[in-house]
């Protein structure tokens, strides 16, 4: 299919190759897994788009820094103001901004963007259609975006829509299913100088309007399929800039070449056993109603070995009992850890000891504690079949969950029905994970807010708590971070006494880089941002910026 | 049922045997589709989960439930009555329209089938031809020296191979061939850096990756090949005109390539055949463990991913290969075996 | 019975193969005594290589391969058998039923062996197997079992058509012989070495089957067999890391199976067919057998 369009232009880059070679740059990343690259440059697009498209091609309004406390990095922005009362925010847009094609960048566009959204579902996977109530032109240069609840986090979620030319869009019938054979965008790279199903090159756009900080002039994207091709391709050091799980790293990618290939695995989204409060057995359900039973689950769990041996490793452990995670320490609050910690420590004879002091007893002599009641407790544990270091880490669940009485065995249901079982609660104990935002709020939002509750698979436990709801609730009314920290605080206080969910530690955020042809990758010495090349982190366009070839 | 005896009837008799033969396995190929091709309608139907929840779990995604839904219905799935929807699947073996791919979204199935075929056909085809080639000429040798050291040698080798998976082989040679020694790539179908080109480059480069995949799959057929072709032939040998022609003083070789071995073959091109239909599916382990971008590979993905449109397309075109491999052995047998009278 | 026996282990390649058929048989069954350690839990650190105490090596999970091996020997095994035990039972019943009855019966399972014959088999089995979610070791047993006797009815059929040819089975059934006890008492005892070729064929395309749909990722992950092995393997990258041992016990395992399993079903088919040997002695005795045949054929000539 491909193969026509490429061999006509073969001629012509081969030509242009030769004579440019010398000051071309280009650098190769691996930002996802695929067995093919599907031609499709449709932003709006969440499932086979290519992985560059978002932010390398479509610059975003502005970047919020997870890293460094959700600093706003203003791109195509370069303010925004929430009204008094939270009920709209104002954007002042860049001057002297161009499309790729010439054309300037303005008001239109934006309001363009956000129209395509509001009034095509299929491409609203942000969700604009419940956030705002409406988006307004006020000057070529200014936006105002209208909320139809106010909330102090809109704009996190508002900067997530792609901003595309209206010049252009405007004359597409169906965006829905339009391919975007010739992107106009306004990112660093937008031209596509070649692409087959097994290998693409997006290059520089030549009206960038931020070229000074550009030293990157072509990425070039290999199409790999699986963890073993990315590990040897990377062994080889033919990636410069990569995020896939390679086994045991160290010995496999960092040693074969010490001076250039390194890595960098930040705690990303946050990993917990999700306990269905309304678990369709009776039994179950008693004893996940009952808090000490919930605390002596988490003491059964060995964190470290999961980290360690399921993981390799590569995650960051979490033993906050509020599940705060490292990356937010800054938020912490230490009460929480002195009262509550004990709760998070692998401890058998403790859980043990726990669930004896409740009322859970081996009344029929099978070797697993009933419920204070008599009721038999049998948990099944869900994990998607294939994500295996989540079905290893469930089996050292299970483990520890049997060694302190308690009845269990791991079930590996396909990943969509994984899904649906956590949506309609048709399941005891689920391994799940909850994304995690530029502050602690959202990943306690997504998961425990009451509104939340059924409604996604982050938020499965149907935990009911009406004053973590109202704190929560209170945290978008104010913009004032003495104001928020109080209030998380208080987050951190339910939560880590109630435990609803057994926090296990944080995914990792996938990263290796080598050095040998750029020099500029962030890591642990240089943490600038969010670091991953995957298409969910706007970061790495930052992250782009800041790269430069080896002299 | 059976004819009048085979040297009286009239040519044009015969004539119409062979058609009514021909006509009546058609009628069979006709209503064996159908069947099949309703198992394959129906079979995706029944798969649980929906590929919209599966690639955006995949891809660590948020996304709102209204998108999604909105998401459902751009894949096609809208509920029309299962008849229509049957029919319209009917309909599309003769246009060739299986609707949009999910996995590879927007592009329609046809096409993204067409870009695999070529490789599936390409590492197919070459290890039929070496190992039918190889297992054939090694099978009359094992036959002709029965008991003798080819014999003794090949034919527990074949027999050996014969039952070692494929994904074994595949993973040994990946292992010791590619990993260990990185001797051959570990993936792809060509130096994806090429475009493809009749330049000596690019063959080469088609040629050196589709080794180790062709290897383990003409590994994995030659034993068959071999024991299907020594048992004919030692079949063969036993009978009469063989020993006549031998007695007659013709030399050796001639007896054996000339008589034995041409009389013998009949099956082992069955058995050829009707591989080939097999072949679409059975390269499929040999294809995800080489990462090779052949029709096996897709069926794989389309399988995860829950590509309903891609699987359906998929399993039609399968289908639709093993019906025509079993009509060319029907008309093989026609033509090459003069005894034929079934009616 | 007994004299079929005889001459079966008189057979060098079916005595083989039956030994080391056997041997896996008595691992199987033995396997809680034999496995040093518990096939799942966490002994030993991660991708330890063979050594005294791991014979052959850990897991990436740091569970001990050698006892995984022997406890996916039993699973291996129990759905190889009861998978063959499927197919030859549906593939006897048809096969003998249509050569027995003749006429629409078999017009209808014919046609019906058939249509099964042409359908692809191995991705009609990976979309059966995703189609019932997470398939455990007897899941896969009865899809392969369900799936897969048309080739053993159709050899079935043949072999029987030919026997209800025979003098002593049309004699059997002029006297008037009930149906039920002319196919169970006149045909089946002569179609044993069929039954059994079918019967271990389908064992061992079981056992390769089970393995491959394991390695991908579409059995049980939390099954201990042969495939399951691969499969974790697999996604440890123990190819990647050098963890050999991992990939290679199992590979070792399955070849070897498969190799005693077509021993056996080589000496059946010798011993049912006898012009198929390659034994030594058989090839001098054939040699003179030949020799003497040319002989009386110029005799005959002259």
């Amino acid at each position: 299919m491909n193969f026509k369009t490429t061999a006509g232009l073969l001629a012509s880059v081969a030509l242009w190759s030769t004579a440019a070679q010398a000051e071309e740059t280009v650098l190769t990343a691996l930002p996802d897994q695929v067995t093919a690259w599907v031609e499709n440059f449709n932003p709006f697009n969440q499932t086979t788009a290519a992985p560059s498209v978002l932010h390398f091609m479509y610059e975003p309004l502005i970047i919020f820094n997870a890293i460094d406390g959700g600093k706003p990095i203003y791109r195509l922005a370069t303010a925004f103001d929430y009204a008094d009362d939270l009920s709209a925010i104002t954007v002042t847009l860049r001057d002297g901004v161009q499309w790729s094609d010439g054309e300037a960048f303005t008001a239109d566009d934006v309001v363009k963007s956000f129209d395509l959204a509001l009034s095509n579902s299929a491409l609203d996977s942000v969700g604009m259609a419940q956030m705002l109530s409406g988006v307004d032109k006020v000057d070529d240069k200014t936006v105002r975006f209208n909320l139809a609840t106010p909330s102090s986090q809109a704009m996190y979620q508002i900067v997530r829509v792609p901003i595309v030319p209206e010049h252009i869009w405007s004359g597409v019938d169906d965006p829905v299913t339009f391919t975007n054979p010739n992107p106009v965008g306004s990112g660093p790279l937008t031209e596509i100088r070649r692409f087959t199903p097994q290998e693409y090159t997006q290059c520089r756009n030549a009206n960038y309007w931020d070229a000074d900080s550009l030293k990157v002039d072509c990425m070039r994207f290999p199409q790999i399929a699986n963890n073993d091709q990315a590990l040897a391709a990377a062994a080889n050091g033919e990636l410069d800039w990569m995020g896939s799980f390679l086994p045991d790293i160290d010995n496999t990618f960092v040693a074969k070449d010490p001076e250039h290939h390194s890595y960098w695995l930040p705690g990303g989204s946050l990993v917990a056993f999700y306990m269905n409060f309304e678990a369709p057995e009776a039994g179950d359900k008693a004893a996940f109603n009952n808090q000490n039973f919930r605390r002596a689950v988490s003491m059964a769990f060995d964190r470290e070995a999961m980290v360690e041996i399921a993981g390799y490793g590569y995650p960051t452990i979490n033993q906050y009992p509020s599940g705060l995670g490292r990356a937010f320490h800054a938020w912490n609050n230490a009460e929480v850890d002195e009262k509550f910690g004990a709760f998070t420590q692998y401890d058998i004879e403790a859980a043990k000891a726990l669930l004896a002091e409740a009322g859970f007893k081996d009344i029929d002599g099978d070797g697993f504690v009933e419920t204070p009641d008599g009721e038999q407790i049998d948990l099944e544990v869900i994990v998607p079949n294939g994500w295996t270091d989540w079905v290893n880490s469930c089996q050292i669940a299970v483990e520890g969950l049997n060694a302190a009485g308690i009845k269990a065995n791991v079930s590996t249901p396909e990943a969509a029905i994984w899904t649906e079982k956590l949506i309609t609660g048709e399941y005891d104990m689920a391994i799940n994970s909850v994304r995690v935002g530029a502050t602690p709020f959202n990943q306690y939002l997504d998961s425990l807010h009451e509104d939340n509750q059924a409604k996604s698979r982050f938020a499965a436990s149907r935990y009911y708590n009406a004053e973590l709801s109202e704190l929560l609730d209170a945290f978008t009314q104010t913009s004032d971070t003495e104001k928020q920290m109080a209030i998380m605080a208080d987050v951190q206080t339910i939560v880590g006494e109630d435990m609803p969910l057994a926090y296990v530690f944080n995914n990792p955020r996938w990263y290796q880089y080598n050095t040998k042809r750029f020099t500029g990758f962030f890591n642990s010495e240089n943490p600038v941002a969010n670091p991953v090349v995957h298409k969910t982190n706007p970061a790495r366009l930052v992250h782009l910026l800041n790269l430069r070839p080896v002299e | 049922m059976s004819g009048p005896a085979f040297g009286l009837t009239s040519s044009l008799d015969r004539w119409f045997d062979l058609m009514r033969f021909l006509l009546k396995r058609l009628g069979f190929y006709c209503v064996a589709f159908l069947v099949a091709a309703t198992f394959n309608f129906m079979i995706p139907r029944m798969l649980p989960g929906n590929p919209a929840d599966i690639m955006l779990a995949n891809s660590g995604g948020m996304i709102a439930p209204e998108a999604r839904d909105a998401l459902m219905a751009t894949f096609g799935f809208i509920d029309a009555p299962l008849h229509e929807q049957y029919f319209a699947y009917l309909g599309s073996i003769f246009t060739w329209d299986f609707g949009l791919s999910i996995k590879f979204y927007p592009m329609p199935v046809a096409d993204v089938l067409i870009q695999a075929l070529p490789w599936t056909l390409f590492l197919t085809g070459s290890a039929l031809l070496i190992s039918f080639s190889i297992g054939t000429l090694l099978g009359i040798l094992a036959a002709w020296r029965r008991g003798q050291l080819t014999d003794v040698i090949a034919s527990p080798t074949a027999l050996a191979l014969q039952s070692v998976p494929a994904v074994v082989v595949a993973l040994c040679g990946l292992y010791f061939l590619a990993v260990q020694n990185r001797f051959f790539p570990t993936s792809y179908a060509f130096n994806p850096s090429l475009d493809p080109a009749w330049s000596w480059e690019f063959i080469s480069s088609v040629l050196y990756h589709g080794f180790l995949p062709v290897v383990t799959l003409s590994v994995v057929l030659i034993g068959g090949y071999l024991i299907t072709m020594r048992n004919n032939m030692i079949g063969q040998l036993g009978e009469d005109y063989l020993a006549m022609a031998e007695a007659k003083g013709l030399s050796d070789a001639r007896v054996r390539y000339a008589y034995a071995a041409r009389n013998a073959l009949l099956p082992s091109v069955t058995a050829l055949a009707l591989s080939f239909g097999a072949l679409f599916g059975g390269s499929l382990i040999t294809e995800v463990v080489f990462n090779y971008p052949g029709v096996g590979n897709l069926l794989y993905l389309g399988i995860v991913g829950r590509d309903f449109p891609l699987i359906q397309g998929q399993l039609l075109i399968m289908t639709l290969a093993m019906l025509l491999a079993n009509l060319a052995v029907d008309l093989a047998y026609v033509f090459l075996d003069p005894r034929l009278k079934r009616a | 019975m007994s004299d079929l026996l005889r001459t079966f282990l008189r057979n060098r390649k079916a005595a083989i193969g039956l030994t080391i058929v056997l041997i896996y048989v008595a691992i199987a069954i033995f396997a809680p005594l034999i496995a040093p350690f518990d096939p799942v839990a966490r002994i030993g650190r991660p991708h330890q290589a063979p050594s005294a105490e791991h014979w052959l090596g850990t897991t990436r999970m740091g569970r001990d391969v050698f006892s995984q091996l022997v406890w996916g020997t039993r699973t291996s095994l129990m759905v190889g058998i009861v998978a063959g035990l499927i197919v030859t039972a549906i593939g006897t019943a048809i096969g003998i039923t249509a050569a027995y009855f003749g006429g629409w019966v078999d017009d209808i399972l014919n046609f019906l062996t058939n249509v099964v014959l042409v359908l692809p088999q191995l991705p009609l089995l990976l979309v059966l197997a995703a189609f019932l979610g997470q398939v455990g070791p007897w899941a896969i047993a009865l899809i392969i079992g369900l799936t897969s006797w048309a080739w053993g009815a159709r050899v079935t059929r043949s072999q029987a058509m030919s026997l209800k040819t025979r003098d002593f089975i049309q004699a059997s059934a002029m006297i008037g012989e009930p149906n039920w006890r002319m196919i169970l008492v006149e045909m089946l005892p002569n179609l044993l070495s069929i039954i059994g070729f079918n019967f271990i064929g389908s064992v061992i395309f079981t056992i390769i089957t089970e393995a491959t749909l394991e390695f991908l990722g579409l059995g049980s992950p939390l099954a201990t067999s042969w495939g399951t092995m691969l499969y974790n393997a697999q996604t440890a990258s123990a190819i990647m890391v050098g963890a050999w041992w991992e990939i290679l016990a199992p590979c070792a395992a399955i070849v070897l199976i498969g190799v005693g399993l077509s021993l056996m079903n080589f000496g059946v088919d010798e011993i049912a067919n006898p012009r198929m040997r390659t034994l030594g002695n058989v090839a001098k005795a054939l040699r003179i057998e030949k020799r003497l045949t040319r002989q009386r054929m110029q005799e005959a000539n002259q």
